[in-house]
């Protein structure tokens, strides 16, 4: 489930700045095999391997995000979703990382550890969101020519997000990697880029806790309904239209927090709410 | 001698448009433009729809690339630029169409356009706050008191009466501290008593802040009442520049507006 939250929220940075990635699952790959490499092979501890692998994802991502400012919209899904591929099809043949057998051995993340990431991340982004930083994200997503007009860097900013939202996603490969201790290419294919796309678009867009909320919903929704086996995947579909339906910016909008907690205070003390 | 020190005059007025050509494929929008706007005026653009007004606002700011012809402003050559260096150098627009960050506050639309002025890197993440954020802090709380806007700084701006959307997107081009203003159509749409209180705004702008302004305008009361000097464009080219005064007396303009006195 931490992992998945982690996924959630490097989506969820790209798109702040209205770039929809579809190759998430290849930085994860990258951080995932990176940091596997240098446990395994050369007895790295975890943490610095686990940065080591996602600073090589933040690379690829500053490789993507750079022709990805020509492109816009539908565009820039297909270059990552382009890219996502090249990478799982390089650790498909690529021999001393196991190539299509898989790579095993690393080991060593616990549940503590990847919710200490989670936490990281959460605090990272909601301090990100709150800054100047996070203003123009909103500007760039809100209209690009304009920011531009008053004078944001928007292509520095743009890279950035892929920037960060690759090193968000190759901590979560390294945990995911340290923690099953087994992977191999095809979990990192576009149907898991996919996947990780549907946490944010269900928990809501617009803002971190919206990716928080879907990764959790997808993580338990295929234990709870287990007893459908092979339907579950309709389920899902199912599920994901009624709510593209009703709530087109997913289940949390902005503000929705905040008026929430607004609402439990005024309930304690009445005096001092709205109401 | 005597041309040359017309043109060192030339080289160092505060905007300079030379020889400027925009083409659209096999049309020309703007054919040949030249003109200067000082520092310190209200400088008026004027002409029929179609004339290339808001198309000069483009070049200017460095959304549409020029065709041929330069753009020199405080001495630096426009051309080449793309608008967020444009607008570091201190030019700031409003759209026709208003254009606001529609899922953003007001007051978060003033701050994110003062990002240009101190940067948005990844170190505003910090809780520490400089003198330049407590100056820039002060700055928007003015913007949004002299547009009366303070009262509404934490409304989404989707949700402003058309009349404030229009004074937030000018507070919001302020905001990046321009020297100066390029305002396209600001007063469409607006009541004659939102007229006379947009007349006065500018008026403030530029005896206390020294603002230079450049107006698009269809409003002839507004042209006539703010502006030192126009120029009237019509069918991409300059055909008449002046004071109001010249202007509306100038026959070539008569004829744009209204058509020749002698029907065919």
């Amino acid at each position: 489930m931490g992992i998945n939250i982690l996924l959630g929220l490097s989506v969820y940075a790209i798109l702040a700045t209205n770039q929809l990635s579809v190759g998430n699952a290849g930085f994860m790959a990258i951080g995932a095999y990176v940091s596997s490499f240098l446990t395994v092979q050369h007895g790295w501890p975890l943490m610095p391997a686990l940065i080591l692998g996602a600073l090589v994802a933040v690379l690829a991502g500053v490789i993507i995000g750079i022709p990805s400012l020509r492109l816009s919209g539908i565009y820039v899904v297909l270059a990552t979703l382009g890219f996502g591929e090249m990478i799982r099809n390089f650790f498909n043949i690529y021999e001393p990382l196991g190539a299509a057998q898989g790579y095993r051995g690393a080991i060593g993340a616990t549940a503590g550890l990847i919710f200490f990431w989670v936490g990281v991340v959460v605090l990272f982004l909601w301090l990100l969101d709150r800054s100047r930083l996070g203003r123009a994200f909103d500007a760039i997503k809100d209209d690009q020519l304009v920011a531009r007009t008053i004078g944001l860097p928007v292509a520095k900013i743009k890279v950035s997000a892929f920037g960060i939202g690759a090193f968000i996603a190759g901590i979560a490969g390294g945990l995911y990697a340290h923690y099953i201790s087994y992977i191999e290419p095809p979990n990192f294919d576009f149907v898991h880029s996919t996947i990780i796309i549907l946490f944010v678009l269900l928990g809501g867009m617009e803002t971190l806790w919206g990716a928080v909320l879907g990764a959790a919903i997808f993580t338990i929704l295929p234990e709870v309904t287990r007893f459908m086996k092979e339907w579950r995947l309709a389920l899902y579909g199912g599920i994901l239209i009624v709510i593209m339906i009703l709530r087109p910016s997913g289940l949390l909008r902005k503000g929705d927090l905040k008026r929430m907690v607004r609402k439990m205070s005024s309930k304690f003390n009445p005096k001092k709410g709205e109401l | 001698m005597n041309s040359l020190e017309a043109r060192d005059q030339l080289d160092t007025s505060f905007l300079c448009v030379k020889n400027l050509y925009k083409k659209f494929g096999g049309l020309e929008a703007l054919r040949n433009v030249s003109f200067e706007v000082q520092k310190g005026q209200v400088h008026g653009l004027i002409g029929p729809n179609g004339a290339g007004k808001t198309t000069l606002f483009n070049l200017i700011t460095g959304v549409l690339s020029v065709t041929s012809g330069t753009i020199e402003f405080m001495g630096h050559e426009l051309t080449r630029l793309p608008p967020e260096k444009i607008t570091r150098l201190g030019i700031a627009r409003t759209f026709q169409n208003i254009r606001l960050f529609d899922t953003m506050t007001v007051l978060e639309s003033i701050v994110v356009a003062q990002n240009v002025r101190i940067g948005s890197g990844l170190a505003t993440m910090l809780p520490f706050r400089s003198k330049k954020e407590g100056r820039l802090k002060e700055r928007a709380g003015y913007l949004l008191r002299f547009f009366s806007l303070w009262e509404k700084r934490d409304h989404r701006c989707a949700d402003l009466s058309y009349a404030d959307r229009r004074r937030v997107e000018i507070a919001r081009a302020l905001a990046t501290e321009p020297s100066l203003i390029l305002l396209d159509e600001p007063t469409a749409g607006m009541t004659s008593k939102e007229l006379e209180e947009f007349v006065r705004r500018i008026d403030g702008l530029v005896r206390q802040e020294g603002m230079t302004i450049l107006l698009i305008e269809h409003n002839m009361n507004v042209a006539m009442g703010c502006c030192n000097k126009l120029t009237v464009l019509n069918y991409g080219e300059k055909i008449a520049e002046g004071t109001p005064e010249e202007v509306q007396a100038d026959a070539a303009v008569i004829e744009a507006y209204l058509g020749s006195p002698e029907p065919i």
